[in-house]
């Protein structure tokens, strides 16, 4: 039994390229159907992108020791549920034919462990690099600056930079729209706290499928 | 372009400016970092109590038992054992809410008071005092005096009454009178009126008659009364909660403040009056403390966002210098602050540090984020018990504390 799975993999495997490049010879001019280098991009082009998915809280890094608490300064637990969910809209637009620069704007709630709901909004310029393979598939690395807001409870509100590194995947439906999905860290440095042992760094993975238009 | 340009130059910074200033309240990060799991307690979801917990200190009948007043419903807990439940006991027949309720430290006898609002045999909304006749050892249920004064309400008139302990040896009973059908809009505050008693089965006497709460011109409430050092002053307030006077205990206005008080009350271990500002005037920010009544100090505090409505004074019970001063939530941040009451009554101020209770713990309750209506200190220590702080809030329930744990921690009732 087991040795079917290989089988079944190689079967499925040709079966797709078969597809795409049947794809290829017979273009069509239906938005669902595939085209020919649809991956193609050149200065002046633009993309909107609206993305949806989880995201995942990292060890928190806290800058001073809670003394009293038996905490010291350092990676530490969260105290958030594993995941909570996130949105993002993002408009680009081409510098050349790799590289693309943006806005992008986001949601998250987490929960920690009192169901008390983190909020965060950040707002970055994001810039990408991209790599077009097989005219049909895109993997673009990302690199996104801007704020973080954060709320907790409804006493505590804090502006805090962001850096947000990511890489994604996309699969190139046609000239207009591409799937794929996008992962992404944040990097919260939260330094503004008084009392100082307050400041730590925030950090955070969201995995998001993601569907782009150009236009 | 230039114009966009010239547009995002004032915006962009006008933006970041507005906000990193709304930034507030504390490391998001390394607080959640530390923060505990907290017990959601036991009373139900979103209850609030406006008048605190109640114990009868001095009443022999009553040592056992704590209650606190939701409005429609009356709680009860053997307080002997920290972690025995409130339960809910039945109201007078008749009476379907409690509209204020105050308890004694002093009195020896009948120590709880209260108005209840409920309907006569003919269906009229009637508001009538009473008091805690006894106490059912067992399961702390009471049994309510008669009715020891009723206010009826007529076509065109209605009552409420609110009832204040003064802290030494007084109830006081502020009657208002309305004018107009219950719950019109159009009805208006015609009379304000002030009994008290030292003795409650012994009725209420006649009005004190206090000129400065019933003028032609404003009519009054009373917001808060405090028998010290140096006497009994009365705080009151306007129709509108704009304005307010500190009255002597001839009802004279001694001068003070013309600021909307939410009320006074006298510390007995610092060994002072203290009061704070409403916050629905905009006045925002202030506690005044004095020694004697007639000299007042501002309490230093850095945020003046901040409206105070409750205090307790802890630094008899648990060693330390602090006052707790807790907070209405339409001010900035609700919650307490603790006021550092080691020095000179001129110089004492508002800490913006946690160091009564754990820290992590008050950050993970929902203390925080809700109005701390008042507190209570019930010293069980002379009897081998344990000193517990409760703190009352609206929405959140009770909270309680047990003054000299290791752990410090406040839990949810």
């Amino acid at each position: 039994m087991p040795r079917k799975f290989p089988l079944i993999a190689i079967s499925l495997f040709c079966i797709i390229i078969g597809f795409l490049g049947a794809q290829e010879e017979t273009p069509e001019d239906s938005p669902f159907t595939p085209q020919m280098a649809t991956n193609k991009r050149s200065l002046g082009d633009q993309t909107f992108s609206i993305s949806i998915g989880p995201i995942i809280p990292l060890k928190t890094i806290l800058i001073g020791d809670w003394s009293d608490y038996g905490v010291s300064a350092g990676p530490t637990q969260n105290n958030l549920t594993w995941a909570g969910g996130a949105g993002q809209l993002a408009y680009s637009f081409y510098l050349t034919p790799d590289i693309k620069l943006g806005l992008q704007v986001g949601g998250s709630f987490t929960s920690d462990i009192n169901s008390d709901i983190l909020y965060m909004i950040p707002i970055a310029v994001r810039g990408s690099y991209e790599f077009h393979l097989l005219n049909r598939f895109t993997i673009p690395l990302h690199l996104s600056l801007g704020i973080c807001m954060s709320s907790w409870k409804e006493d505590n509100f804090h502006v805090d930079p962001l850096i947000r590194p990511g890489l994604g995947f996309y699969f190139d439906w046609n000239y207009e729209w591409s799937f794929g999905c996008d992962v992404s860290y944040f990097f919260i440095p939260q330094f503004d706290s008084d009392p100082d042992h307050h400041n730590a760094i925030g950090n955070f993975l969201d995995v998001m499928l993601t569907a782009e238009y150009h236009f | 372009m230039n114009t966009i340009t010239k547009i995002c130059r004032i915006l962009v910074p006008t933006l970041l400016v507005f906000i990193l200033s709304a930034c507030k309240g504390v490391g998001i990060f390394s607080t959640l970092a530390i923060t505990e799991k907290v017990d959601d307690g036991a009373l139900p979801e979103g209850i609030s109590s406006e008048d605190g917990v109640l114990y009868a200190a001095s009443w022999t009948g009553s040592t056992d038992w704590a209650y606190f007043s939701t409005g429609p419903g009356l709680w009860v807990k053997d307080i002997t054992d920290r972690s025995n439940s409130w339960s809910k006991v039945s109201l007078p027949a008749g009476y379907s809410t409690i509209q204020s309720i105050a308890a004694s430290d002093t009195l020896a006898d009948n120590a709880i008071l209260f108005s209840a609002v409920g309907e006569d045999g003919s269906g009229d909304r009637i508001v009538s005092l009473f008091y805690i006749d006894s106490i059912d050892s067992g399961t702390g249920a009471p049994t309510y005096s008669s009715p020891i004064i009723t206010w009826t309400t007529t076509d065109d008139t209605y009552h409420n009454a609110k009832v204040f302990w003064d802290g030494s040896a007084s109830f006081y009973i502020n009657l208002l009178i309305f004018d107009g059908e219950y719950r019109d809009d159009d009805s208006e505050l015609s009379a304000s009126e002030l009994y008290s008693t030292s003795n409650p089965s012994g009725g209420i006497g006649s009005d004190l008659g206090f000129t400065t709460m019933n003028t032609s011109s404003n009519f009054r409430y009373l917001s808060g009364v405090a028998n010290g050092g140096s006497g009994t002053f009365f705080t009151v307030i306007d129709e509108d909660g704009e304005n307010g006077l500190l009255l002597n205990s001839s009802g004279t206005d001694v001068g003070i403040t013309t600021k909307p008080v939410t009320g006074i009350t006298w510390l007995d271990d610092a060994g002072a009056y203290i009061m704070g500002v409403d916050c629905i005037t905009g006045a925002n920010g202030a506690v005044f403390v004095s020694s004697d009544g007639s000299t007042w100090h501002s309490v230093e505090d850095n945020d003046d966002d901040d409206s105070y409505i409750s205090f307790v004074d802890v630094s008899g019970v648990s060693g330390s210098s602090w006052v707790l001063a807790g907070r209405d939530i339409c001010g900035e941040d609700g919650g307490y602050e603790e006021i550092n009451v080691s020095g000179d009554i001129a110089d004492w101020y508002i800490t913006n540090d946690y160091d009564f209770a754990d820290y992590s713990n008050y950050t993970s309750t929902d203390m925080p984020d809700v109005s701390v209506t008042d507190f209570t200190i019930i010293d069980l220590s002379g009897s081998g018990g344990d000193i517990t702080l409760y703190a009352s809030t609206r929405f959140e329930g009770i909270f309680s504390l047990d003054i000299g744990s290791i752990d410090n921690d406040w839990e949810e009732e």
